[in-house]
């Protein structure tokens, strides 16, 4: 709750401290009077003393109203409504992708590391971190559109048109995951538990599967919790060379055209999605942790 | 027997290419058009985005149309106008049996019902406010004639009324959806709206009733296309990608370095167009130091390498701008080579004569100040690949441009309070009355990026917007074209070229004047 609160009054003084003029951005192009101007400014009731913007947007985004949109007069709530779903499904499906392709990776890294196996795998997690999406996008587009005519280039509907625009966000993270489950697998590794499951005589990948993977997991989550953030910022760029709808796009248009309620509205939709993920990392930990499980069990 | 043999084979194979030439394109279809920018609305009287209006001239029709070939006006759903003396008003003669699409029939009273609703606050006042001028009101004469009245001389509106903010709408439709009239609009014309799903796409479909084209068009009764998915793509490298696979089959606004690669791609055909409008301009702040001194201004036209700007730029894909207007608006005059031609050495003599020395930089000094000139750019305004080609031509001379790049609202705000030295603008506009908005004292509130006010200059621009004589009409704007170039208050870089791909079984694809695409003729041939 704080968070929110705080990210409220953040988002409305920046939106409205900034320079730029919405009523200047609508009227461009339309060779407006001065009195037009006017007209249009008190009808937004954007002539108002700020401290009684700032009340009325608060008092109505309690009540989950985030006012109309200054360029398209559609509920905010609505247009999000529209684009999030969208977002919710790209970005589903890049976290898999990354943690599919970054456990992979770190696992194959972990178990034969220092030896080439290893090198290749990082190799290609650097390739992932270092290359910008819109960069990667515009490969994947390349590649699977173009030349091999695997599978559509754009827009929306389907697992086809889901894939490049998820492996592009995907891809960039798995790396970050990649290296993660890597150092932290080595190190579990090297804990005495390990040796005595493997003087049981256990294969080296059932160790490492059944006995280490899980504790090596628990940093892992806590990384895929903070780039979820990061994730969601990721899709701004892969929905405009994807060209895919979503908070991405309506984002940029918001902030661009300086539509101060959609701008608010579409902040503190993210920001309460950032708050519910860390809420979920958390309570994952003690699924994945008997520790953390059990002390709280302890206490109560 | 063998020659009648091959002869018959020739007729055969005449025949057979006549039919693949001719009876291939055939009605039915649907097409994917890949759009540049997101829309905003679909009320035409509340957008001010060509990307919207790009899409309203599908669904809509006009009193007038222009032809792009000539410029002329021609009858659109007014069969037959009459201009008054004085130019205050203007009498359509309307077409018959055109009904809208949910079958509200057309007529005199559903015209002044559209200009009137203009005048209504909707909210925010669009372009088609601007673009109805000093309106006063309208009289329903008969069912079939509608007069319109002005407050002034208003000699701009019949090539005004041609475009699709002023285009009627059904008046019913209007009253009954409120609201939902911006998702939807009712029009007469070819193709309606299905759905718009926003960031993505605008699905519409043919108006089956369609039975009123205008003259220039070039077939009769309703499109051949069944169906356009009107998808928003924003990033041009994607528009190209989707046009090279054929997951659309027309992509607007390629980017000019893609234009030479996709000439040679066997499925794709390039189609170039030049608006009407003013070229791509930047204007000296006449009113703020240096730009305020006329050696200043014409010694930076001077140094300014246009064909250089073609060639790296525009990967010569469009042409050094001949004057502050567009070749196709009528009253074009080419007065740049005369006036302003390259000459870096004419450009360095001028500042020496007005008392610029070389500083030990290389830019000049006077009075001790340096010749330094701030140009606010706009962020995605098309000018960020030709500043710093310019700032550089600029340096050639003497002269310091520094760049200062800054989101568009930002930029139209430091205009107004003529913080810039140099401001950018081009458009899109059938009409050199677009010179007004430009150069006119009463807009310094609105746009007037050079910040100009000159009696004269004035005098001449609304003499010319009263003037409804086309002939004595565009010499005036011949003569205004003239004095800007010479007191430096505008400089025409290049002018606006618009290309469009389309696949190749794509046939009838037209511009109209300022080259929005016409997609009521277009077949496929399969």
């Amino acid at each position: 709750m704080p968070v929110i609160v705080g990210v409220s009054v953040v988002v409305f003084s920046i939106v409205h401290l900034l320079p730029g003029d919405p009523v200047l951005a609508i009227l461009s192009g339309a060779n407006a009077t001065p009195e037009q101007e006017r007209e249009l400014r008190a009808q937004l009731r954007l002539d108002d003393p700020l401290p009684v913007q700032y009340a009325r947007f608060v008092a109505r985004a309690a009540v989950g109203d985030f006012g109309r949109s200054i360029f398209t007069r559609r509920p905010v709530i609505q247009e999000i409504a529209e684009q999030l779903p969208s977002t919710l499904e790209l970005a589903a499906t890049a976290i898999v992708v990354a943690s599919v392709v970054g456990l992979a990776l770190g696992l194959l890294a972990a178990v034969w590391h220092d030896t080439w196996i290893d090198r290749a795998a990082m190799l290609v997690a650097l390739g992932g971190v270092s290359m910008p999406s819109f960069w990667l996008g515009l490969l994947l587009i390349f590649v699977f559109s173009l030349q091999l005519g695997w599978l559509p280039a754009t827009g929306q509907g389907g697992v086809n048109r889901l894939l490049l625009p998820a492996a592009t966000i995907g891809l960039n993270y798995s790396a970050v995951i990649a290296r993660l489950v890597r150092s932290s697998l080595l190190e579990v590794l090297g804990n005495g538990y390990i040796s005595t499951a493997r003087a049981k005589g256990l294969s080296e990948w059932g160790v490492t599967l059944k006995h280490a993977l899980g504790n090596a997991l628990i940093p892992v989550t806590t990384i895929i919790g903070v780039q979820l953030g990061n994730l969601l910022a990721g899709t701004i760029i892969v929905e405009t060379v994807f060209s895919r709808r979503g908070m991405g796009r309506l984002a940029v248009t918001a902030v661009l055209d300086k539509d101060y309620p959609l701008i608010q509205g579409v902040v503190l939709v993210s920001a309460l999605g950032y708050v519910l993920t860390n809420l979920l990392v958390d309570l994952s930990y003690s699924a994945l942790d008997p520790r953390i499980r059990h002390r709280e069990g302890a206490k109560a | 027997m063998k020659k009648i043999a091959v002869v018959g084979l020739a007729v055969l194979a005449t025949v057979a290419w006549s039919a693949s030439a001719f009876a291939q394109a055939k009605p039915g279809g649907k097409i994917v058009f890949a759009a540049r920018q997101d829309i905003d609305t679909l009320d035409p009287h509340i957008t001010n985005r060509a990307a919207t209006r790009k899409i309203l001239i599908q669904l809509t029709d006009t009193l007038t149309v222009i032809n792009p070939k000539d410029g002329k006006v021609l009858p659109g759903l007014a069969e037959s106008w009459e201009v008054a003396r004085d130019g205050k008003s203007y009498t359509f003669k309307l077409k018959r049996n055109v009904k809208f699409h949910d079958g509200t029939p057309f007529d005199a009273a559903a015209v002044k019902a559209t200009l009137d609703r203009i005048q209504e606050p909707l909210g925010a006042p669009g372009v088609a406010r601007a673009f109805l001028g000093p309106y006063d009101g309208a009289d329903v004469v008969d069912p079939n004639t509608v007069r319109v009245r002005f407050k002034q001389p208003y000699a701009p509106f019949l090539r005004m009324v041609a475009l699709s903010p002023l285009a009627p709408l059904s008046p019913t439709a209007v009253q009954k959806m409120g609201q939902d009239f911006s998702r939807k609009p009712v029009g007469t014309g070819p193709f309606m709206v299905k759905e718009w799903i926003p960031k993505s796409h605008v699905t519409l479909v043919r108006n089956p009733d369609y039975a009123w084209p205008p003259s220039i068009a070039a077939h009769r009764g309703p499109a051949h296309l069944e169906e356009i998915t009107w998808r928003f793509v924003l990033e041009a490298t994607t528009r190209t990608a989707v046009l090279q696979t054929g997951e659309a089959q027309i992509a607007e606004d390629l980017s000019y370095a893609d234009v030479a690669a996709l000439e040679k791609h066997p499925d794709v055909r390039i189609v170039k167009g030049v608006p009407a409008g003013t070229p791509w301009t930047i204007f000296p702040n006449v009113q703020k130091f240096p730009t305020n001194e006329l050696a200043v201004r014409r010694a930076l036209h001077h140094a300014i390498n246009k064909d250089a700007i073609v060639r790296v730029v525009f990967q010569g894909q469009s042409q050094a701008a001949g004057s502050l207007l567009q070749p196709p608006t009528p009253g074009f005059v080419a007065v740049n080579r005369e006036l302003a031609p390259y000459d870096p050495a004419r450009a360095k003599k001028i500042l020496d004569d007005a008392g610029w020395k070389p500083g030990g930089d290389g830019i000049r000094v006077k009075d001790g100040k340096r010749l330094e000139i701030l140009w606010i750019f706009g962020t995605n305004n098309g000018y960020e690949e030709m500043a710093p080609l310019i700032q550089g031509m600029a340096r050639e001379v003497g002269i310091d441009i520094q760049l200062r790049e800054q989101p568009r609202v930002q930029m139209y705000e430091a205009w107004r309070k003529g913080e810039h030295g140099i401001g950018e603008l081009n458009w899109w506009f059938p009409d050199p009355s677009i010179l007004t908005s430009n150069f006119h004292t009463g807009r310094l509130q609105a746009f007037n990026p050079p910040r100009l006010s000159d009696p004269e200059v004035d005098r001449l621009l609304d003499q010319a917007s009263a003037l409804t004589d086309e002939g004595p009409r565009m010499e005036l704007y011949k003569k205004i074209q003239r004095m800007l170039v010479e007191m430096g208050a505008g400089i025409g870089l290049v002018d606006q070229v618009t290309i469009v791909g389309t696949r190749k079984e794509v046939q009838g694809f037209a511009f109209n004047v300022v080259t929005f695409p016409v997609l009521y003729d277009i077949a496929l041939t399969r």
